[in-house]
Formats: C-alpha cells, structure tokens, sequence
C-alpha cells in the first residue's frame, strides 16, 4: 500500500479516496461512476499483475495514477466554488512544493563524477571500484572505467578492504574506490589500511540528503606497482637497469624443455591443457608449468615463447588461460635483505595476474607460498610491475622459485628480475 | 454572420448557434492550453534543478548503444531474468541513428508527452460525459503532480506507458460511444505501444473488455459489434507488432520471450 501511495502522492490520493466515495453515494451520476467502476477494475488488475511480478517498486503502480487523479478532481469539483478553488489552489501548490523541494545535496552524484573525472585526467588507467550501488551513473559521467565484478553494495567496503585490499585495489595506476556509508562512522584511512598517507586520499565526501544519514565518499588509492613503460628507450633503460637481476632466462629468449618441464606437462595434461606438451619447441627454458597452481579442465592453458610481441629482444612469454595457471621458475638462492621483484607486461585482454615466490627449507623441500603480486590489467599498453619482497634476517631457506601465473585472459611477460630494494624504485605516486 | 436559433424537438435542442457554449469552449481550450504550458514550465524547471540521470537512465542508454553496436536487442536486453520492453530503447536507438543527444531527445521527448497528459486526461473525462469544470481540474493536477513531473524529466518508461494508455482510455470510450471501428483498430495500436514500453500494459485489454461486458449488460442488442470491435482491437495490435518488429529489426517473438521469462 505504501508503493501505491508514494506512487499517487498522498494528498492526491486522499482527495482520490473522498472522490471514490462521493462517487459511491451519488450513483445518479451513472456514467461517471461506471467510467470510474471500470477504471478502478482495470487498475485493480493491473495491481494483481504488478503484485505477483513487480512487488518492489512503486512505478509499476503508475496505471492508478489516471483513476486518482480523476477521482481526485471530482471530489474538488463537487465543492462549493469558493472551497473549490482554494482547495485547487492549495493541492496544486502543495505538488509544487514536493516538485521543488530541493535536496542540497541532490547532486551529489554529478560532483562525485566531475571530480574524479578531472582528478582521472592526469592518470594512464584510472579505474573505479563502487560499493554504492551507482557505478553506471557514475560512469557515464565520468567516463572511467568500472572494474564490474566487484561493484557491489550489500557489503562494507570496509571490511572488504580489510580483508582484501590487493584483490580490489591492483586495478589501474589510479582506483576510485566509491562507498556509501553511515555518515555518523568515520571515513576509511591510510592507517587502517596499513598504507601510506601519500597512497590514500578521501577525494569528494558528501551527504546524499538531509534525511537519511548517508553519505557517499570517492577515495583515490594510487597503486605504486605500476608504471607505464612507453618506447624503445624506456624498455632499454629498463633492459639496462635490471639486467643483472634478471633470472635465468627471464627475458625468455631461449626455449627448451627440461626433465621437470616435461614431467609437469604430462600432469597438467591429464586435465586437457596439453599445449606444452604439443609444443614442446616453444617451452621456456629454464622455467616450468608449476601444476599444482589451477590448471583445471576447462583452463586450456597455453604457455609459449612468442615472437608475437616482444617486449624485450625478439620473444616474449606468453600465458593464456580461461582460469587459473602458472608457471614457475628454477630454483635460486638470494640472501636476505628486501627486494624488487619486478618484471614488464602487456595484456591482450583483460587479464589477471598473480605472483609467488616459493620457499624451500635446508632440505630442498617446499616449505611456504607467499604471494607478493596480484593485477587485473584492462588496458593494453606495455607496464613495468613490482613488488617488494623481503627474507628476514632469520630466514633459512634453501632456495626460491619465481611463480608467475594469470587467472584469466592473455598477457605477455618478459623482463623478470629480482633486484635489491631501492627506495624510489616502488614507482612514483603523482600528487 | 447569420445566426439561427436552435429548434426544441423532443426535449432536445437542434440546429442554430447556441451563443453561449462558444465561448465557453474556446474558454476551456485556452484554459486547456495555459494548463500544458504550465505542465511544460514545471516539467522543464524540474529537470533543470535535477539533471542528473539516474541508474535505469543510464543503463537504457548504454542498452540502446550495445545494441546499435551489435544489432541485437534480444542478447543485449536480456536483464537477469527479463527482457526489456523495446519502445525506449528503439527511441533511443532512433536518436542515435539520427547523430542526436540520447539523453535530451529522450527527457524532451518525455517532458513533451508528460505535459500531453493534461489534455489525454481533459479529453477523457470530456468523453465520459464529465464537466469542463472536472475536466480541467484534473488537468491541472496532472500537470502539477510530483510522480508524473519526476517520471517526466528522466530517460525512463513510465511516460510513454502513461501517454499511450492514456490514448488508449480515450480511444476505448470513443469505441463504445461512436459507431466506428476505428476507434477499435486505434485501441490495438496503441495498446501494443503501451506493452513495448511496459509490460503491465497488457492488463488494458482486461480493461477494454470489461467495459464491453458493462456495455453488453447494459444493452445485448450491440453484441456483435462488441464482439467485432474487441476482435479488431487484437488485429490492429497484431498488425501494429507486425509492422513495429520489421521496423526497429527485433525479432517477432521478442514479446513472447518478454512475457514468458516473466511467467
């Protein structure tokens, strides 16, 4: 009933209520009253069909909107003039005044939009990622990008975060992260997130209106892990820079395929991704399909050294998959201290990647995963990605394996080295 | 100018000028005419204050996009478990064809046949036999009333439902009341108007024949012509889907997919 009377707009639909009834007693006005004896059938199927299709919303009673206003407007034209017409005057200025009753913060949306439209201007790949329920208004006006499966509004952003932060974050170079929340809770910070000040920034916080205690708020999360890398000159620097760290066969010029590549082959086979085995000439050297990462039957994993793009020399790594894969380097040894693990990218569509390095103790044998890289590319230009990764000082570990795998799409990779942490090589943070 | 008098027969009056009823109707037609400018005005200041799309608006827009990019609305409007009715987004597509604005043919469109109500709804109670008085009380309310202003200024269904609805009441009394089927065969196209811009516009037909029973009760003599009336209601709408589904290129069970995934 609330729908209804939200729907006719409770003045009218009380003027509409006395209406009926003075119809009802003046039957001597026969026609208009069949008229209205119909109209009201009409609309009382209407509201059956609406009922057991469409019961949450108060457009799908619109229909009723002719039998109340007609109802309405008898019951004004059965008073006497004066009445009448005060009574008119008054109705439809009360209308009026719900039609012009302004919400200072009725656009809040479209401020929220520009806002991080200008903002996303000095970015390469912004992305938004809503938990307000308004990604597609939000994205026609600012023409960023929404990363869909994660758009969602039946939980706390907070907590997701919380939990998750890199499965959501590691998006663009820049991630709008777009909440409504209770306005009477304070707003997310860097501290809580265990981020730097200079990573997380509230863009735009505004209150939706001045009832509800709702407030939407844009926050800006700029991933430093990313940086484009645009030009021969920027891949030879790279080339340059990292070379001495790069693993063994990491800039994937050289194929070939090891006893422990061809053991791993035969396993994932056995769920249909035999494409290394197929084509055991264009399997990287020195690297391995790591099989006990994903490599379901309806992955259809392909892994190559490709000529199709390279990005460093004349080849490339090349990883497609419909669901999980990986593939793992040979095992090294590094001291401790804290490192860069960084490598380029370029994805063909959009693609999702991960990172791990494993860890083997004194005895050779495997001892922990730690992923310290995730993405989700949806651009297609050439990036270098890095992450920091660090062996305490107590570590006692044997070796290390580099696992680098996709969860989806195709991308490229070349390029990957581990190199010691410097403080600026976490990529730059524009203000 | 010559003017007679009208002649008394049979307790009616025939023939002649009747001085008096001039007036008033071009009384009532200006008061008819201030009443759609004022629905205008307020329609148009309304979405002035409040321009902003919201997210249905949005996703006709994109859905309207997609499928002028795919060509075709079957895949493309395939929401969870229901299809989209295809008048909007046929309007919208229309727009985009014709290198407009979506957004401001759609609202503009919408403010255009949001204000028309006022006079559907002084025609229908004219129909009914009602008051200039009642008539033009109503209008005024329609043009003023928050849900139909709110519904007028976005890129939303509820409008174009309204509107050929509206149409729809008029034609149906003028069927009953006028010896022509015309009116029947407007009442068929115009229903399939109102269920391509939603679905619940089927449930008019329930309408139209209920009346035809209330008008059946009333006198049995006219049963045939009810009957044939309401049958050439069916074909105008059979021919109007026909003619629609070539027309915007959707396929012809597009409506039966509509309707089933619903059920």
């Amino acid at each position: 009933m609330s729908a209804i009377i939200r729907c006719l707009f409770l003045p009218v639909f009380i003027c509409g209520a006395f209406g009926v009834l003075l119809a009802v007693f003046r039957y001597r006005k026969e026609r208009l009253f069949m008229a209205g004896a119909l109209l009201s059938a009409g609309v009382l199927a209407v509201e059956l069909i609406a009922r057991v299709f469409f019961p949450e919303s108060s457009r799908y009673y619109s229909f009723l909107v002719f039998p109340c206003l007609i109802a309405a407007a008898y019951f004004l034209a059965e008073l006497p003039r004066r009445l009448f017409l005060l009574a008119t005057v008054v109705l439809a200025i009360v209308c009026l005044g719900k039609v012009f009753h302004g919400n200072p913060y009725g656009d809040y949306l479209l401020q929220a939009a520009r806002t991080m439209k200008s903002d996303a201007a000095a970015w390469k790949w912004p992305v938004l990622v809503d938990f307000s329920g308004q990604e597609k208004v939000l994205q026609h006006y600012s023409g960023i990008k929404v990363a869909d499966a994660l758009s969602r509004t039946s939980v706390s952003m907070r907590n997701e975060l919380a939990k998750d932060f890199h499965l959501f974050a590691n998006r663009g170079d820049v991630v709008y992260f777009i909440d409504m929340e209770d306005s009477e809770k304070p707003l997310i910070t860097a501290r809580e997130l265990k981020l730097p000040d200079s990573l997380w920034t509230v863009l735009y916080s505004s209150f939706t209106n001045r009832k509800e205690k709702r407030r939407l708020t844009v926050y800006r999360y700029c991933w430093p892990s990313v940086r484009k890398v645009s030009g021969a000159g920027e891949i030879a620097e790279y080339v340059g820079k990292y070379r001495e760290g790069f693993l063994k066969n990491g800039d994937f010029e050289v194929t070939g395929f090891s006893p422990e590549a061809i053991r791993n082959a035969e396993k994932i086979s056995k769920n249909n991704n035999i494409f290394p085995r197929e084509h055991p000439g264009l399997q990287p050297a020195g690297w391995s399909a790591e099989w006990s990462l994903g490599f379901s039957k309806d992955a259809h994993a392909e892994i190559e050294i490709s000529d199709r793009r390279a990005l460093i020399g004349k080849k490339s790594l090349r990883l497609k998959s419909f669901a999980s894969m990986a593939l793992q380097s040979e095992k090294f040894q590094k001291k401790p201290g804290q490192y860069t693990v960084r490598f380029l990218g370029q994805a063909s569509n959009d693609a999702l990647f991960f990172l791990f390095v494993y860890e083997y103790d004194r005895e050779g044998r495997f001892q922990t995963a730690r992923q310290i890289g995730y993405g989700v590319v949806y651009h297609r230009d050439i990036a270098e990605y890095s992450f920091p990764w660090t062996i305490p000082a107590e570590a006692a570990c044997s070796g290390y394996r580099v696992c680098l795998g996709i969860e989806r799409g195709e991308m490229f990779f070349d390029g990957i080295s581990i190199s010691p942490f410097e403080s600026d090589n976490s990529g730059s943070v524009k203000p | 100018m010559t003017k007679t008098n009208p002649v008394l027969r049979n307790g009616v009056l025939e023939g002649g000028d009747i001085p008096s009823s001039v007036p008033e109707t071009k009384r009532a037609a200006q008061g008819l005419g201030a009443i759609f400018l004022l629905a205008v005005a307020v329609r148009f200041l309304a979405w002035r204050l409040d321009p902003a799309l919201s997210r249905d608006g949005v996703f006709y827009l994109d859905l309207a996009a997609r499928w002028l990019k795919s060509g075709d609305l079957t895949r493309e409007a395939a929401v969870g478990d229901s299809f989209v009715p295809p008048l909007l987004p046929s309007l919208l597509k229309f727009s985009a064809i014709m290198h407009w604005n979506g957004e401001y043919f759609m609202i503009g469109l919408n403010i255009l046949l949001g204000s028309l109500l006022c006079v559907l709804i002084y025609g229908i109670i004219r129909a009914l036999s009602g008051t200039r008085k009642l008539a033009l009380t109503a209008a005024v309310l329609t043009a003023v009333h928050p849900e139909l202003v709110e519904w007028s200024i976005q890129v939303q269904r509820e409008t174009l439902y309204l509107f050929f609805s509206g149409i729809f009441l008029l034609c149906a009394v003028y069927a009953w009341q006028k010896e022509n089927y015309l009116w029947w065969l407007l009442c068929g196209m115009v229903w399939m108007f109102s269920i391509y811009s939603r679905l619940e516009g089927f449930s008019l037909f329930l309408w139209l024949a209920a009346g035809s029973l209330w008008m059946l009760f009333r006198d049995p003599s006219k049963r045939m012509k009810l009957l044939t009336g309401n049958a050439i209601t069916v074909l105008g709408a059979g021919i109007t889907h026909l003619a629609f589904c070539w027309s915007v290129g959707i396929p012809l069970n597009y409506l039966i997919r509509m309707v089933t995934t619903k059920i």
